[in-house]
């Protein structure tokens, strides 16, 4: 029934098959497009010329929509083109009909006219230069001498031809140089998919496999969080342990040690670490690919090279945040008196400037927060986990849009949250940065 | 040249001891990566063939190929290929009969069989290349941003609201009579050629910008000069839009933005990754800018009356690129790291590039040296950037000025 199909027609790519007969296809079609509401206005209002009605979006058929609003810039004339449309419609099913009727008893040649007028009114619907119909309609009626007599076929086609002329002739372009704002209401495509992600959480159905997007999305988050809460507890606590540890031997050879390795850490590109991991370490004891189903010592021994990937790719940042906030305290005056009442440096450290130095790396963690959901994508994509940030590559390699829009607002939501986590622990580690003024 | 050379021998005897290392090692790298159409060949640079042992590299006589250059994948050291795991990988083992060395062992996989020094110097070329373009691109868009909002603060530029107003509810109606109407007419010109359309849409905006002016105009009948005036706050604007900028997760918004443009090209994506990531740069010369501008020599220039952009390009921008050239070296190796992550994961669509080739060492092969010796490069690339532009920085924070 539809012989151009759009080459660029997201739905046709979207079709379950496209072997089974034209008319199975349309009907697919169809109910494909009513299923993404494509039946509807696209938003709520809309700008376009005097000319234009406000209901094109009820064709469903996306060539024939774009042909139809072609149609409406060359005559600019909506109600002959609906019903010449309508007619041309007409003179398809009646071919149709006649077809089916004398199916058994047609010759071929006949059989053969039928078919290829058929076809020809269907690529006329979707032909987008009018001037282009004189040509198609008379070789159409050319056909007609071929084929047995059908007074319905002889109608619809006078008709037809009768609402190309008028269409052809009685031209109101002026109106395609009018404004026009069309109200379409709640009742578009855009309020659907807000309200649809508002209220049922329904962000849509996943390109590669036509299941919702957020299916699976609470397994991988667990995935990903098994991972990336060792790496953080380990990253945090190491680097903690570490920058203590260098302040307290501030500015001897300990320290320039360190500080020059995490230096030269911190120019390691993450994948290139996690890659010489994988190649240098993994083997029997340290299998590279992740393995959930195992469990017990197994799944730990395949946890280690990931999560040392992390930890290796946090830990200078950190280290260097909190060496530099703790080395700017040691000068301040409470920190002298401490010392001055007898406290070694170790415990002042500890039990006096670790806990107001350690703000810049609560910034970092409100920072990285979203991270302890999503992992990394360059590390689950180097370590195979099924996480987040693989589904992320996923879905990116199948052009899978709706998925990343998920991941665009859970990434945002999880941001939102860790600015608010990393204001309440700042707030624990710093009373001072959240008291009023004046009650100093 | 003189003066170039004078300046080198006068860097040479200054202090900046600590970072000469690092600079000839980048200058070798640079180098060698920009000369690789001279540099690079895929030969061996020794096999064995039927005359004894010969050097291909060096002799061109024997660069018809005497020996197997299609199937075998080699080691850069023969013998070692200690690090595999399965022993039933065969293609490690060197090609007893033709026993081609290649310096770095070759490569494999998307980047086809290669001598490995050759793709890297290659792939190096590529990197450095489309880091440098980005940085030009961001280095442009933060200077300009970062300066106009710097200088010209919340209280320099006066609009009159009912005028904009009054623009703002013209606005759909210039869009109609500009480019709605002729979409289709656009359309057609696209099929004839990107000239054709170029020509067209210029037409549109030239369009755009006449009714834009006539409704400026027609505004200047309703509203009186001076009514309704208020400060255009230029720089909380500004300093909104970089810091939402630099909310943005990147990597995720380059992968996101080349998923709806379609297109991976390594162009495309690079050009993506300026124009998301400026922000950075251009907050710093925001910064520098707000410090600079009540200095009395910009005073003078205004007293002078020197038009603003002039003093923003001739006076202001060369006494804030100093302190800002160290924090550019900086984001030129990150923008190194993003490209060679982003052609790892396979978002830009390249041949060869650092990212690439070592993504083709993966672990069930165990071909060690693929992913260590261009990942040594970018190592080492990284490093030097990194150490110079510590150092710069640190240079222009003790002093304020170059010695």
């Amino acid at each position: 029934m539809i012989q151009a199909w759009h080459p660029e027609d997201p739905l046709e790519q979207t079709m379950p098959d496209i072997t089974s007969t034209a008319e199975a296809q349309a009907y697919a079609y169809r109910n494909l497009a009513r299923d993404l509401h494509l039946d509807t206005p696209a938003f709520y209002v809309e700008l376009t010329t005097y000319s234009s009605p406000d209901t094109l979006h009820r064709i469903l058929f996306r060539a024939h929509r774009e042909a139809a609003s072609h149609w409406l810039h060359q005559t600019g004339n909506w109600t002959l083109i609906h019903t010449y449309r309508q007619s041309l419609l007409a003179l398809q099913r009646a071919y149709q009909v006649a077809f089916k009727q004398q199916d058994d008893s047609m010759s071929f040649a006949s059989r053969k006219a039928y078919k290829s007028s058929f076809t020809s009114l269907g690529s006329l619907l979707s032909e987008k230069k009018l001037a282009l119909h004189t040509f198609r309609l008379e070789s159409i009626q050319a056909q007609r001498t071929k084929l047995v007599e059908n007074t319905s076929i002889e109608t619809a086609l006078a008709k037809a031809l009768q609402d190309y002329d008028r269409l052809r002739k009685e031209t109101t372009r002026w109106k395609n140089y009018l404004p026009q704002i069309i109200w379409h209401g709640l009742g578009n495509r855009y309020h659907i998919w807000i309200v649809g992600i508002m209220t049922e959480f329904d962000f849509g159905l996943s390109k590669q496999t036509q299941l919702p997007v957020t299916q699976n999305k609470a397994a991988q988050m667990a995935v990903s969080f098994r991972f990336t809460i060792w790496a953080f507890v380990l990253g945090f606590g190491l680097s903690i342990l570490l920058a203590v540890w260098i302040v307290s031997k501030a500015y001897e050879w300990q320290d320039k040690a360190v500080s020059t390795a995490l230096f030269m850490l911190d120019a390691i590109p993450s994948f290139w670490l996690a890659t010489l991991l994988l190649i240098f370490l993994s083997g029997p004891i340290l299998p590279p690919i992740y393995d959930s189903s195992i469990g017990g010592l197994h799944e730990a021994s395949t946890m280690v090279l990931p999560i040392l990937a992390y930890v290796l790719g946090m830990l200078t940042a950190l280290t260097r945040l909190l060496r530099a906030s703790l080395l700017d305290l040691q000068m301040r005056d409470f920190i002298r008196t401490a010392r001055a009442k007898g406290l070694s440096k170790r415990q002042t450290l500890w039990r006096h400037s670790l806990r107001p130095a350690l703000s810049p790396i609560i910034t970092a963690f409100g920072l990285a927060f979203p991270g302890l959901f999503t992992g990394s994508v360059i590390i689950e994509t180097i370590f195979s986990i099924p996480g987040i940030g693989k589904a992320i590559i996923n879905s990116s390699n199948g052009s899978d849009i709706y998925a990343i829009v998920l991941f665009f607002c859970l990434i945002g939501l999880l941001t939102i949250l860790g600015q608010l986590i990393g204001d309440i622990l700042r707030a624990w580690a710093d009373p001072r940065a959240f008291k009023k003024e004046g009650s100093l | 040249m003189k003066k170039i050379i004078q300046r080198f021998v006068a860097w040479r005897k200054s202090k900046s001891q600590n970072v000469r290392v690092p600079v000839y090692v980048l200058s070798f790298i640079v180098l060698t990566s920009l000369l690789a159409p001279w540099l690079a060949s895929p030969l061996p640079y020794t096999a064995q063939s039927v005359e004894g042992r010969v050097f291909p590299l060096f002799n061109s006589s024997h660069q018809e190929a005497p020996y197997d250059t299609s199937t075998a994948i080699y080691p850069p050291f023969p013998g070692i290929d200690r690090f595999k795991v399965d022993s039933t990988l065969a293609p490690l083992k060197r090609d007893a009969q033709t026993g081609a060395f290649h310096i770095l062992g070759t490569t494999t996989k998307r980047v086809g069989k290669v001598d490995l020094l050759s793709a890297i110097l290659y792939g190096g070329r590529q990197s450095l290349m489309a880091a440098f373009f980005t940085l030009l691109i961001i280095s442009l868009l933060g200077f300009v941003i970062g300066g106009i909002s710097g200088y010209w603060g919340d209280h320099s530029i006066k609009f009159s609201l009912p005028r904009l107003i009054i623009l703002l509810t013209t606005l759909p109606l210039i869009y109609f009579y500009s480019f709605y109407i002729w979409r289709y007419d656009l359309q057609a010109l696209a099929e004839q050629g990107l000239a054709a359309f170029l020509g067209g849409f210029f037409l549109c905006l030239v369009s755009a910008f006449v009714l834009s002016f006539l409704s400026f105009r027609l505004s200047k009948i309703f509203i009186k000069k001076g009514e309704g005036q208020r400060y255009f706050p230029v720089d909380s604007v500004l300093l909104w839009l970089m810091q939402l900028i630099r909310a943005l997760p990147g990597l995720l918004l380059i992968i996101t933005l080349t998923l709806i443009l379609k297109e991976r090209s390594l162009g495309l994506v690079m050009l993506l990754v300026g124009l998301t990531g400026w922000s950075g740069v251009g907050l710093l010369v925001r910064g520098e800018v707000l410090r600079e501008r009540n200095m009395p020599y910009i005073q003078a220039a205004e007293a002078l009356g020197i038009p603003p952009f002039q003093i923003l390009w001739r006076h202001l921008i060369p006494n804030v690129v100093g302190p800002i050239i160290g924090e550019l070296l900086l984001g030129f190796s990150g923008i190194i790291i993003l490209e060679a992550n982003l052609s790892f994961l396979g978002v830009i669509d390249s041949q060869v590039s650092w990212g690439v080739l070592i993504s083709t060492a993966t672990p069930r092969e165990m071909y060690w040296w693929q992913a260590l010796f261009p990942g040594l490069w970018l190592f080492m690339t990284v490093v030097c950037l990194q150490l110079i532009g510590e150092h710069l920085r640190q240079k222009w924070t003790r002093s304020g000025s170059v010695e």
